[in-house]
Order: C-alpha cells, then structure tokens, then sequence
C-alpha cells in the first residue's frame, strides 16, 4: 500500500525549497546496508512503494527492509481540461522531500552481494542518482 | 592497550566559513580542547590524518606536535564527515591523561555465528552499535566482542549487560538495552493483500481536513 499521512492538519502546503544537504538521516542507524540518495527530489509515494518492492522481490525470503522516509507533503493538482483559477487543485498525490545524502532505504540480514544487486535494482526506480552504502562507511564517527 | 601515535598538526588562523578554502587545499580544520584549557584551533593534513586513521584506528592515544609548542596527548572525540562526499569536514581531539579516567564510546564486534541464524534462518538485527563505557585512558580497546552464539532461537536477545567487558571497566549504557536480537525472517510479501485494503485505506487520508 502506498506510504500517506493518515491525517493531517492543513489540507494544501507551500512547495517549499530543497537547498543543502540532509543532516538528519543520512547515516545508518537499523540495518547494514543503504541506499542512500545524491540528488535532491520530490519523492513520490509511488517511487518508494515500487523501489520497496523491488529491493524485498529481489532479497525473496529473509532480511529486513527500513524505508528511512516517509511522504508527507502533499502536492495538488487541477483536473485535465480545467480553465485556470477557481482556487488551488485537490491533493493529487504524496511526495517526501528527499535532500542529497538522505539514506532512503535500509537493508539488514542479507550478504552483502544480495544488498548491493537489490539497492542497484531499487535505485532504478527512483528519480535521482543513488548509492549503495555500508554501516560506518562515510559516516560521522563519535568516541 | 592504545598505543600512542604521532600526528603533526599546525595552529589554524582561519576560522568559520573560511575553512571551506582550508578543505579545499586538503586540510581539514580541527579543535583541541579539554582540562579547562582553551580551545585551540588547528589544521591537520587531510592524507597524513587518513593513514594514521588506517594504520592506527581512531580510538588510539594521540601525540599531537605542535610547531614551538609542547606535544598534547590527546583522544580523537567527534569525526564529522559530509553525508553525501564522505570526506573529513572536521576533527575534534581531546586533551586526555594517560591514567584519567573517562567515558568512551565503544563499537561492539560481533564474533560467531547465531544458531538462529544459520539454522532457522532468522535476521540478526544489530540494536546498538557502541557501548558506553568508562575506561582509563591506557586501557581503551578497538572493540568489545561480543559472542552471539548463544543466539539460538528467534526473539532471542542479548543485553549490554552480557558483554564481557575488560578488567577496569564499567558499564555507563543502562545493562538492559538490548543489543542484538535474532528477528523471525520477513515473509513473502503477499501482492494480493494490499489491492484489497486500498478502497477503505485511501479515502481516510485526504478526508480528514483542518480549518
């Protein structure tokens, strides 16, 4: 089932800007491996649900998948062939904001060659150049 | 026992944003601080702090020499890397004395093979990284093992409070965190299920409206 807010407590939001880099979530915190994102995007919930699906159709049984972000930003649109004005669109789908360096999914209990074919398989899915990334490589390290 | 290892370091004039051209020329700026002493900012060299990091691990004694300062025996506390590149953005070292006592984090290491794993098929899920612990400075280790072939059964666990820690050693992380679990394998993921659930799922998250 697609990712979306059971409820939220405005209807419509702002587009906002993408500027930076992620800070938060971009080090593994669950499982082994990652993915982890190098581009900025609006990330649909449709992208994650089929990037989902292929990392765990490719890992079949066994390992554990952590989706590291969620779509809570909501995008309107206009019905087709609608003259302009009449106020903004009707929500038409989730998007999660998604900042280079942002680790999207994480995966644990599989080899190492099983999680980079999986993450190669799933980062086509998605709608910005992506990475495979092991726990404690790149990451800010505190003793 | 940490061994000591020598680092050549330079006093650093250039500070806040300015260290973005200090990276650039393959230094990466970093702090020393501790004892009630100031804080004094240096530059280390980018390649020279990567092998010793290589070589040395990061949880060694450190001989920081100064030019026309006495060397400071220093912890390396905080690498902060860039999410995205993953080079050193900045080092914080610690001034340390070889028989003081203080807190360190610890990365665990997990030796053997859980029987949960091999046998049932079940996922090794790792709960925490490092143990807190505190140490004298002389004693500090790379890693804490931790033997997980006790692991026999899905949902077993093991606690901070089961890691065999080195003499002179006491635990700081509370002793009931658990630290690795054997989890029950996922299993397929039944396509069929969500297509059902949809119709009822969808329309509850764009009905529900603030003002």
């Amino acid at each position: 089932m697609l990712l979306a807010p059971s409820r939220t407590k405005y209807r419509r939001q702002h587009r906002g800007r993408m500027r930076g880099e992620a800070i938060r979530g971009s080090s593994i915190s669950f499982g082994e491996y990652g993915l982890q994102a190098l581009e900025a995007c609006w990330m649909e919930a449709r992208q994650i649900e089929s990037a989902r699906i292929a990392l765990t159709r490719f890992m079949k049984r066994g390992g554990k998948v952590w989706i590291r972000v969620f779509p809570d930003k909501p995008i309107s649109a206009k019905p087709a062939e609608t003259r302009m004005g009449s106020g903004k669109g009707a929500v038409d789908h989730w998007v999660a904001v998604v900042k280079p360096g942002r680790i999207i999914f994480e995966i644990g209990g599989v080899s190492e060659e099983i999680a980079k074919e999986a993450v190669r398989l799933a980062g086509h899915k998605l709608p910005v150049r992506t990475r495979f990334i092991k726990r404690g490589e790149a990451e800010s390290v505190e003793a | 026992m940490a061994k000591q290892t020598v680092l050549e370091v330079a006093p650093r004039t250039v500070l806040g944003k300015g260290n973005n051209r200090l990276r650039k020329a393959g230094l990466i700026p970093a702090n020393i601080y501790g004892h009630k002493q100031n804080s004094a900012p240096v530059q280390v060299d980018a390649v020279t702090f990567d092998r010793v990091r290589r070589e040395h691990g990061l949880r060694n004694i450190i001989s920081l020499h100064l030019p026309d300062a006495a060397a400071e025996t220093v912890l390396v506390r905080h690498v902060q890397r860039d999410p995205v590149t993953g080079n050193i953005i900045h080092i914080d070292f610690s001034r340390v004395d070889v028989q003081e006592k203080l807190e360190v984090k610890i990365p665990l290491n997990f030796v053997g093979e859980a029987p949960g794993v091999k046998i049932q098929g079940g996922v090794l899920l790792h709960l925490v990284e490092a143990l807190g612990v505190e140490c004298s400075v002389s004693d500090i280790v790379d890693t804490l093992d931790v033997d997980i072939s006790s692991l026999a059964e899905f949902d077993d666990v093991l606690h901070a409070s089961d890691v065999k820690l080195p003499a002179n050693y006491s635990l700081l992380t509370d002793p009931a965190e658990p630290i690795v679990k054997v989890s029950a394998p996922r299993l397929e993921v039944p396509e069929i299920v969500p297509a059902a659930e949809t119709p009822v799922a969808a329309p509850a998250a764009t009905t529900e409206e603030g003002k």
